[in-house]
């Protein structure tokens, strides 16, 4: 994957994290998913750049 | 409870002290030594995005609908992640292009157009007053509850506004600024996100950890409460899943396209590497400020706060609580947020105002006295208008809604821009006649479906008359266009506006032409391309040049402009060169850009300066030549793609099937290529080889070992007793590395050590032939001799005896039957001569027949057979009685081979198994066939061989025999036979237990 495709993938996974079905599914306990889910997306953005950077891109 | 002089005063020291922030930034970047210029500023600075909405707002939202309020945090998250891709080519477009403002981008992507530049400027100025309005309600609101008391509310918003004008035209317009960006405005916002994150978790932790036990006995009240609905999302909840992404969209939008956060992210960026980390600290700082939302307005919901008044909980728990000072910090905070989002907004807002509405209009009146004092003024008079219409729109409808309503509808007009700015990055064909359907269709969607309801709310509209009937018809009922029901408010103005801009968008763009000028900018924008590949000449002095600057910024500022310039570069001003004139009139036009705007600063240089009719026509032809050889270009480089794919496949397959060991090294010795065959003869796998230095890969290829093989070919046995031979050759490239070639030849060498005993007998075979032929003649002269000299003798001692004596015939016969003692010596002598020669004989023989292990004819013969040949032979060794025959003969096929050859290995096998028995033993004789091949084997229980020599027996003149006893050939010549007829022989012995040889014959020759 380059630079551009992993951008994107985050992105749309993210997208679908913080929306239906994703919701739906953790409904019960909404309020603990997305602030879980926003600080470990955060953190996968965080490493992904990490990683880029290393790479030299 | 407060004195309302107090709260002014303290707003008034809060501002100074943001001032004197500012001034000190302002001052460490001229003198080179900026504080601002790091990613973490920046990433604060893109915390203006908080405003009081967040402050008081977000609590207001999450006590009337639960979650819904992440959602206006979530967007930017999101898109956070694709500003290495999207922002970063955003800034370096503004930068390139010199752009200041929002409206200013969107205007150069369409050929420099000043109509949709004023287009975005109204749509920007009209959708972002509600937002403005939000701020500053939220401070009467805060000032009202901390004085406690609502009379006078809306003077003191009147003092307040003006306040905020003023400190807003001190910062941005205290004079005509030339520069792009301004680090003191940066550094001050900077400050402003980290006190309203402080005071926000200051009332947080008072309400979660000082009136409640925490996060968990919150929620758990909560739950069971009458708002336990708080809780969940979707159908049949505060939001549903179709609003909760409604408003994540329109939040993505509002950080990219908000006037205000592309100030601070594009215009006021110093360097685009800062994005990198902005992308987690900015979405982190959001985080943490939301992490109390919930605690807080659920907490005053619990303490009896009702949820109309939720937006102000942040100032009332802690005035309920007594903590007044807690309540003045987070009334600093939440004025902390307002004034960072109103300083910044009105700058920007005031910048598109001039650029696109007021300089267009005056900037022929150049040469009137006091001209850029006269646009500094207007400037300031932009920047009070934009504070003061925030506090109409406060004072008329902002009574009737929440914060968070306010703020949405600024939201959605500004996700009008997004189909243009978006599109027009990526998508070559969209021209300005698309970009401004598109965005006057989503405006009146705008107005149509969310100001219109609102003014007719607030009562400044009536639905009477016409509008009476348009509002109620089914088709254009503003809450269901068309008819189509089941939209929430947000979702819906967001649909209908989005399909039309972008239908409109695209249509436009697909059915009108673009000119020349947004041919050129489209490819600047989509393409990359950069302002040197449209090369302007300037033919005029640099004395002009400054006069047209000090027309437009003030004489005394155009003299520095230009002094520096030629400072900065190191020339005079008389020896300009044609490329120094053309850098001085960018330079000019960077200078006028930052004052004027983009547009006006290009009409002003090209009227005054540079380009002749001539000069318009050749850039035009440029561009569309620069275009048609982009298209040949791009066909040049699919080609060539394509080409190169098969190629890079056709090397890897090549590289794959090698029969060798294929690895390249970068120039630390780091893998970066390990092809299927190393992967076979190491069992070490690619990904496990990948990126790692070769010397941990592989411990026995050291460095040492790289570089002699760099000379020559070098062989290496490896720890599991493999044998490579490794080739190294250094890459051409600059870059460095190696190649690296493994071929493993453990079996050639075994070829090769087999090659050399094959070729050792063959050469002994032929030099016994010629010795033992040489040897043998004259040994056979010299054995009848002996003979013939023993009969000899005896005869000629007899003779003279019968000579010497010759009495009777008795004594005589007695005499010659009785041996003289000479006789029987030399009889023995030459007895014991004949014994020797004997011996010689038989080893000449023994080297004779070593010869001739090959040549011989082969013949169909049953192995059987042969082996009760060499039994009767042996059985007449008088020690073979001592040793007992265990024959074990299967069922075997007729095998083509040399049967006398055979025999001579048959007869070794078992003299050998004898002299390994001296005292007698078992000797097991077995034949069979296993597939292919017939196996016997001479398995005797005598001493057996020792490790150490194992390996030699067969070579030809080693033996374990005193000497004497054994030639040393015997093994040899039978290793010769056998592999004379395709077969392998073999021994396995122990010490003490005896030996085995095995032969194995093939059935079919």
């Amino acid at each position: 994957m380059n630079n551009r495709e992993i951008w994107l993938f985050v992105f749309l996974s993210g997208v679908l994290l913080f929306n239906w079905p994703f919701l739906e599914i953790f409904s019960q306990s909404a309020c603990y998913y997305l602030f879980g889910i926003w600080g470990l997306y955060i953190l996968a953005i965080k490493l992904f750049m990490a990683a880029m950077q290393r790479r030299g891109e | 409870m407060f004195q309302g002089w107090l709260l002014f005063f303290g707003i008034l020291g809060y501002l100074s002290l943001l001032f004197l922030i500012a001034h000190i930034a302002d001052r460490r970047e001229k003198a080179g030594r900026s504080i601002v210029s790091n990613p973490y500023v920046y990433s604060l600075s893109l915390a203006v995005y908080c405003t009081s909405w967040t402050f008081y707002g977000s609590v207001g939202r999450a006590a009337n609908s639960g979650l819904s309020f992440l959602t206006i945090y979530l967007g930017p998250t999101l898109m956070a992640s694709l500003w290495v891709l999207l922002l970063k080519k955003m800034i370096r477009i503004a930068k390139e292009n010199r752009i200041t403002t929002l409206s200013d981008f969107v205007g150069s992507r369409y050929g420099n157009s000043l109509a949709l530049s004023a287009l975005i400027t109204i749509v920007a100025v009209v959708g972002i007053t509600p937002y403005l309005g939000l701020q500053i309600k939220a401070i009467m609101s805060s000032f009202a509850i901390l004085t406690g008391s609502t009379q006078g509310i809306s003077v003191a918003g009147w003092m307040i506004t003006l306040i905020l004008g003023v400190f807003s035209i001190i910062f941005g317009a205290r004079r005509l600024d030339t520069s792009e960006r301004h680090e003191g405005l940066v550094f001050a916002i900077a400050f402003e996100s980290i006190v309203k994150l402080a005071a926000f978790i200051s009332v947080g932790v008072f309400v979660t950890y000082g009136l409640f036990n925490g996060f968990a006995e919150i929620m758990d009240k909560i739950k069971s409460s009458d708002y336990g609905e708080l809780l969940y999302i979707g159908n049949g909840t505060p939001i549903s899943y179709a609003e909760w992404a409604s408003l994540t969209f329109l939040s993505m939008m509002a950080i990219m396209f908000l006037p205000r956060q592309f100030h601070v992210a594009v215009v006021e960026n110093s360097d685009p590497s800062h994005v990198s980390k902005a992308i987690w600290l900015f979405p982190l700082y959001l985080l943490l400020i939301n992490i109390f939302v919930l605690p807080v307005a659920f907490g005053g919901l619990l303490l009896g706060g009702s949820q109309s008044a939720a937006d102000s909980f942040v100032l009332t728990i802690p005035l309920e609580q007594g903590r007044h000072m807690l309540a003045f910090f987070v009334f600093i905070g939440g004025f902390s947020a307002a004034t960072g989002m109103v300083i910044v907004e009105s700058l920007a807002l005031s910048t598109m105002v001039m650029n696109s509405l007021v300089m267009p209009a005056i900037f022929r009146f150049n040469e009137m006295e006091g001209f850029p004092t006269v646009i500094l003024n207007i400037k300031r008079m932009v920047i009070l208008g934009c504070t003061f219409l925030g506090y109409v729109f406060a004072i008329s409808i902002g009574e009737f809604y929440s914060l968070v309503d306010m703020g949405l509808k600024s939201f959605e007009a500004v996700t009008i821009f997004a189909p243009s700015i978006i599109f027009g990055l990526y998508w070559k064909r969209g021209n300005k006649n698309g970009a401004a359907a598109g965005i006057i269709a989503g405006f009146i969607i705008w107005i149509y479906t969310l100001l219109v309801p609102a003014l007719f709310k607030s009562g400044l509209l009536h639905e009477q008359g016409l509008f009476q009937y348009v509002v109620n018809s089914r088709l254009l009922n503003p809450h269901a266009l068309f008819g189509v029901e089941g939209f929430d408010k947000w979702s819906h103005t967001l649909f209908w506006g989005l399909l039309l801009n972008i239908i409109c968008y695209v249509g436009f763009s697909i059915f009108t032409k673009q000119d020349v000028e947004e041919e050129k900018q489209a490819l600047m924008f989509v393409e990359s391309y950069t302002l040197p590949m449209f090369p302007v000449k300037s033919n005029y002095s640099a004395k002009q040049i400054q006069e047209i600057l000090g027309q437009y910024i003030g004489k005394r500022e155009a003299v520095e402009i230009v002094r520096s310039f030629l400072q900065r570069h190191g020339i005079r001003r008389e020896l300009l060169n044609q490329h120094e004139y053309t850098l001085l009139r960018d330079e000019a036009e960077r200078v006028l850009s930052g004052a004027v705007g983009t547009a006006i600063a290009t009409i002003i240089l090209e009227d005054k300066l540079t380009l002749t009719e001539q000069e318009r026509g050749d850039i035009s032809s440029s561009i569309k030549q620069m275009t048609e050889t982009l298209r040949l270009s791009r066909q040049e480089l699919a080609t060539a793609n394509r080409n190169l794919a098969y190629l890079k496949e056709f090397s890897e397959n090549i590289i794959e099937s090698a029969p060798v060991g294929i690895v390249t090294l970068d120039d630390s010795l780091r893998v970066r290529y390990w092809n299927k065959e190393i992967e076979t003869l190491t069992g070490i796998r690619k990904s496990e080889a990948f990126n790692r230095s070769i010397v941990a890969v592989l411990p026995w290829l050291t460095r040492e070992v790289i570089q002699e093989a760099e000379h020559h070919d070098a062989t290496i046995l490896t720890p599991q007793f493999q044998t490579f031979e490794i080739n190294v050759s250094p890459f051409k490239d600059p870059s460095g590395g190696f190649v690296v070639i493994f071929e493993d030849i453990t079996e050639k060498r075994k070829m090769e050590e087999q090659l050399l005993q094959t070729s050792k007998l063959a050469s002994l075979g032929k030099l016994t032939a010629g010795i033992s032929h040489e040897i043998g003649n004259p040994l056979a002269s010299i054995s009848s001799l002996i003979q013939e000299l023993r009969s000899l003798r005896i005869g000629t001692l007899i003779s003279s005896r019968e000579g010497s004596r010759q009495e009777n015939a008795e004594e005589k016969r007695r005499t010659a039957l009785q041996p003289l003692p000479e006789a029987e010596f030399i009889e023995g002598s030459l007895k014991t001569i004949n014994g020797h020669i004997e011996r010689i004989a038989n080893i000449v023989r023994s080297l004779s027949n070593f010869a001739r292990t090959s040549g011989r004819d082969k013949s169909m013969s049953q192995l059987g057979e042969i082996l009760d040949r060499t039994i009767n032979l042996v059985r007449y060794d008088k020690r073979f009685r001592n040793v007992h025959l265990i024959p074990e003969i299967g069922l075997l096929p007729s095998v083509r081979v040399n049967p006398d050859q055979i025999q001579q290995v048959f007869l070794n096998m078992m003299l050998n198994a004898i002299d390994a028995m001296p005292e007698g033993g078992e000797l097991t004789i077995s034949m069979k066939q296993e597939g292919d091949m017939v196996v016997m084997s001479f398995c005797d229980t005598g001493a057996g061989i020792d490790d150490a020599v194992i390996d030699r027996i067969f070579d030809p003149f080693f033996t374990t025999k005193p000497v004497g006893k054994g030639t040393g050939l015997g093994l040899s010549i039978c290793y010769g036979i056998i592999r004379e007829h395709n077969g392998r022989i073999s021994v396995k012995s122990k010490n003490g237990e005896g030996t085995t040889f095995t032969i194995r014959l093939p059935v079919h020759d």
